[in-house]
């Protein structure tokens, strides 16, 4: 839940995904769910030319299991708060 | 005496011996595999009914003496008394089994008549009266002459009978006694086989003694006898029913066979008809009558062997056998789900309706999280974050980005500390405005300074100032030994009043008392209970912080609490929050270790933690709860252990902690901790950090606002003579680094020569802390300090000015700064850049 | 005097040692990365660990499948970084060294 907590703050950023067949997608984060599935607006496509098939994609959803990485706008990322986030997880975890 | 040829004693012995086999044989046959539990029904007590049951010892008759019409007949044993209670209880399952004639068994399920006593004894006879048969009368007169015949004999037979009469009786007094005796022994053993042997039911152990389960099971053997009763009728109802339909199929057959053929096919057809026939209707008694599929396919298997040839006999005994297996699967099945149920239904109705939904609301009440933060806890408070920040303007925008671009917390400052802008912001606002208003109060005063000072920095002219600088400087030689900075300690300040004329041993004296204080602060002055130990280890390092956190966390939800939170920015507690509150502060406290004696280690457990990336984040989050007092005995430890800190940890989180103590901190507090700076420690090298410089800072800014009386508190005079003593010192100590303090003299120092001015990016920023301190040191500085600076100073600040001036700095912003920074300094000084002419 | 032996009853509790600490992650296809630990979620139902760093760089080991076949490294650093819990392999905690 921590993780969907995270992208829901990051919607309308522009994220990086990469996925597991090594093609990434930068675009504007529109939404994502639990299962972590992300769509993303005026998506364009590291390497053009390897996938000339996604040249006249505009926006596109994905599906999460195919996510290896997504490179996230540091700036909009609170690292405390994360790690604070993570740390009452922690303890839900013990307590439970 | 022997009777019937047999010596008494060896009848005697005899019988004990029967008795002692079949007492084994009781034992050890009693409720092995077919054991149904019935054992444990048996009662203990109740014994005062047993003359009714056996009968009183003084009036047992002949009725009972069957012993005397058949002694080869062993009396009244024990295992007979067991056939007669386990037949009374309950008829075994095997012996239903055995019974496969329908006539046996309609005498055996009409009554036990198996068990009654032969009839044919002439006690029996003697016994009976009432309506005889004319056969009887016959023989009865005919057996009354035989009597009048023997009537002598008689005679003499029945006093040896009354005899043996009374023997007998006394024996079989003597047998139930040990019956009795052997029973309750066959009880107690029972038990203790139950105990050992028999999985008590679960969840009913403790109850399975009381009187009210004694019942229960009595009730249910009383049941089981009732189900096996109508087991009984309905089998003997469905065996008829066998018997007709099988009746009608022999004639159906025989019909068959004599028109038709024998057609296989055909016949199984009927086969399967007939079976479907049976079993349907068989189907509604199936729950009372386990056995019947079984007992179908083998009546059916019987009726098929009639009448057929030896081949087809042979098929069809394997198809019924094959049925039989399949029936007796079925039945297991089902008796296995009839058992699943009446297992699961045990607890029916335990609960009612209200209980279950007493259940429910409990369960509900969970799903509603008291922590509304519990699964979202990022996004809703990044969201607060973010809309706190909103609401702030301009002076956030910075935050913002120094967040952002240091990497460092947001989340802490988030929590309150993010109302005021960084540290070293706030820093550099307050050494401006001090300068501005000792400026002020310079002109108020009658420009002062500004004339002492007035061309002391020269005029510079012609293409560069490196052509000629000294010579144009004209500082008044008396006042200023330049060329030789270093003694100038040596001299006595003009600006000190007579009595404070102190030599340099003087102020190094002062600055040892002062820091003798500041250690008295921390409390541990004394070393007697001092346990020296290794450094924290990294491990021990990251373990008492995440304890830490735990108890950050902790409190910072008390303080969200909505019930203690809502829309006010001081919190009214009660009493448990406000124990629980304090009880946390205090675990906090301890786990710092700031209390542990100085020389504990080195460096300092509290100092490890700070080394940690999440140590220095966490400080700023903790001290926020601590009172003054604990916040005093930090700064000085923090003050004490200043070179062991990490430039990264001062900057990034103690700053920011400590800020608001040395804001408020009174000149005694500024004083001891200037002493600690600078007995011990490296005064020098710490100046040149950037840690130490800002920390300087914030010292001589505090007391130049306790200087201008902006304060509460106003310090005394002794306080002040205490603080100049320490100034003067300080002074004394860096006057020959002031120009090395700069990072870009330092830098330079590394490059050649012959580019003097090499452009450096961002350098201008890099030094400004330092020409914020030394701005600082001049608004406080005597005038002979002030002609100690210039003189220290003049080339530094000339070389900013020119080289904004000459354009040899192409960035509009960096010129900006230059000239913002020089003139820092000379406003401090009472001095302004315009004033160098070139 | 120092409860250090004490503290830790719970594995998960090591992810929270790591956290704000360099961590070194080993993923699936030949993948290595060190970074900043600030997320360790488990993923309860699949047993895995998505993870947010910082500072990342990341070492890719490229097989060139060949006669002789080599080995090349490509390595690339990135800011903020989701890694997916199903690529992890190990997080190892922070070296004792530093």
């Amino acid at each position: 839940m921590l993780i969907f907590s995270v992208f829901k703050t990051l919607t309308d950023q522009q994220v990086t995904v990469e996925l597991k067949n090594d093609l990434s997608i930068t675009g504007v984060l529109k939404s994502v769910d639990q299962f972590l599935n992300i769509r993303l607006d005026n998506i364009t496509v590291l390497d053009e030319a390897r996938h000339p098939h996604m040249m006249a994609v505009k926006n596109c959803f994905i599906r999460g299991s195919v996510v290896r990485y997504v490179q996230l706008p540091a700036e909009h990322v609170d690292t405390q708060l994360l790690e604070d986030a993570t740390r009452r997880e922690a303890q839900n975890q013990i307590k439970r | 005496m022997s009777f019937f040829g047999f010596e008494e004693r060896t009848l005697e012995r005899e019988k004990n011996r029967r008795v002692e086999q079949d007492e084994d044989l009781a034992v050890y046959t009693w409720g092995e595999e077919s054991y149904d539990g019935l054992g444990d029904a048996l009662q203990e007590e109740h014994d005062e009914l047993n003359d009714e049951t056996f009968g009183d010892v003084g009036k047992v008759g002949k009725d009972f003496d069957f012993a005397s019409a058949n002694p080869a007949v062993q009396p009244i044993s024990k295992s007979f008394f067991l056939k007669n209670l386990l037949a009374a209880q309950a008829i075994s399952l095997e012996s239903i089994w055995d019974d496969r004639s329908p006539f046996s068994m309609r005498l055996n399920g009409s009554g036990r008549s198996s068990l009654q006593p032969r009839g044919d004894s002439p006690a029996q006879h003697r016994q009976q009266s009432g309506i005889r048969t004319l056969q009887e009368i016959e023989s009865e007169m005919q057996a009354l002459l035989r009597e009048r015949q023997q009537q002598l004999l008689q005679q003499k037979q029945r006093e040896e009978e009354e005899f043996l009469r009374q023997e007998e009786e006394r024996e079989f007094q003597r047998q139930r006694l040990l019956y009795q005796q052997e029973q309750a022994q066959i009880q107690r053993q029972q038990q203790l086989h139950a105990h050992q042997h028999r999985t008590p039911p679960p969840r009913m152990l403790p109850v399975s003694q009381s009187p009210r389960f004694m019942e229960h099971q009595q009730r249910q053997i009383l049941l089981l006898q009732q189900q096996q009763e109508q087991q009984q009728l309905l089998r003997l109802q469905q065996l008829q029913e066998q018997l007709r339909v099988e009746e009608l199929e022999r004639q159906l057959r025989s019909q068959h066979i004599s028109t038709i053929p024998p057609d296989p096919d055909m016949e199984a057809l009927q086969h399967q008809q007939l079976q479907h026939q049976l079993r349907h209707r068989s189907l509604p008694l199936e729950d009372g009558l386990p056995y019947l599929p079984h007992k179908l396919a083998q009546a059916e298997f019987l009726r098929d062997m009639q009448g057929l040839p030896q081949a087809d006999q042979e098929a069809l005994r394997v198809e019924a056998m094959r049925k039989i297996l399949e029936a007796e699967k079925m039945e297991e099945k089902r008796r296995r789900k009839a058992a699943k149920i009446a297992h699961m239904s045990r607890y029916n109705d335990l609960m009612t309706q209200s209980d279950k939904d007493f259940i429910t609301r409990i369960q509900v009440s969970q799903l509603v999280s008291q922590d509304p933060y519990a699964d979202d806890f990022y996004a809703q408070v990044y969201g607060a974050i973010v809309r706190s920040r909103m609401g702030l303007g301009a002076d956030d925008e910075r935050v913002l980005k120094f967040g952002a671009s240091g990497g460092v917390a947001l989340g802490a400052p988030s929590k309150g500390g993010n109302r005021r802008p960084n540290a070293m912001q706030r820093m550099q606002q307050q050494v401006e405005r001090i300068v501005s208003n000792a400026r002020k109060r310079e002109e108020e005063k009658g420009l002062h300074s500004l004339h002492s000072l007035q061309g002391a920095l020269g005029k510079t002219s012609g293409r560069s100032y490196k052509a000629a600088p000294r010579q144009l400087l004209q500082v008044d030689s008396g006042a200023a030994p330049s060329a030789s900075p270093t003694l100038s300690h040596a001299q006595p300040h003009a600006h000190i009043s007579k009595s404070d004329s102190i030599s340099n041993s003087h102020s190094d004296a002062a600055a040892t008392h002062a820091a003798r204080l500041g250690r008295e602060t921390l409390g541990n002055g004394s070393s007697e209970d001092l346990v020296r130990m290794e450094p924290l280890t990294q491990r021990e390092i990251l373990v008492t912080l995440e304890n830490m956190y735990d108890l950050v966390l902790n409190v910072e939800q008390l303080r969200r609490d909505p019930a203690s939170s809502r829309g006010r920015r001081r919190v009214f507690w009660s009493n448990g929050e406000s124990n629980e509150f304090d009880r946390l502060v205090d675990q906090m406290w301890s786990h710092l270790k700031v209390m542990l004696p100085l020389a504990t280690s080195t460096p300092h457990p509290f100092i490890s933690l700070l080394s940690a990336a999440k140590g220095k984040k966490i400080l700023p989050r903790v001290t926020r709860h601590f009172d003054q007092q604990r916040m005093n005995t930090l700064l000085t430890l923090l003050i004490a252990c200043f070179s062991q800190l990490d430039t990264q940890a001062f900057l990034s989180s103690v700053l920011q902690s400590i800020l608001p103590i040395i804001v408020k901190g009174n000149l005694r507090l500024v004083c001891g901790l200037v002493g600690l700076l600078m007995h011990g420690q490296d005064i020098v090298a710490i100046a040149k950090s950037r840690p130490g410089l800002a920390l300087l800072t914030l010292f001589l800014t505090r007391v130049e606002v306790m200087r201008q009386g902006e304060v509460d508190e106003i310090p005394t005079q002794e306080d002040f003579a205490q603080w100049q003593l320490m100034f003067d010192h300080l002074f004394q100590l860096l006057t020959p680094e002031f120009p090395l303090l700069f990072p870009s003299t330092r830098m330079a120092a590394h490059l050649p020569r012959d580019q003097p001015h090499i452009n450096i990016p961002g350098i201008d920023s890099l030094d400004q802390p330092v020409w914020q301190f030394l701005a600082a040191l001049a608004v406080q500085a005597s005038s002979t300090q002030h002609q100690i600076l210039v003189s220290s100073l003049r080339e530094k600040v000339l070389d900013n000015v020119l080289s904004a001036k000459k354009g040899w700095v192409v960035d509009e912003e960096e010129r900006t700064t230059k000239l913002a920074n020089v003139d820092l300094f000379l406003h401090a000084l009472g001095l302004d850049s315009s004033q160098i002419t070139m | 005097m120092d409860p250090s032996s004490s503290g830790i009853q719970e594995p998960f509790d090591l992810i929270r040692l790591s956290l704000s600490e360099r961590v070194f992650v080993k993923l699936r296809g030949d993948r290595e990365m060190t970074g900043i630990l600030h997320v360790r979620a488990l993923k309860h139902m699949m047993g895995h660990m998505n993870l947010i760093l910082s500072d990342v760089e990341e070492t890719i080991m490229i097989v060139n499948e060949g006669e002789q076949a080599t080995v090349s490294v490509a390595k690339r650093k990135m800011g903020m970084l989701f890694v997916r819990g199903d690529g992890v392999i190990l997080v190892s905690p922070p070296s004792r060294t530093q």
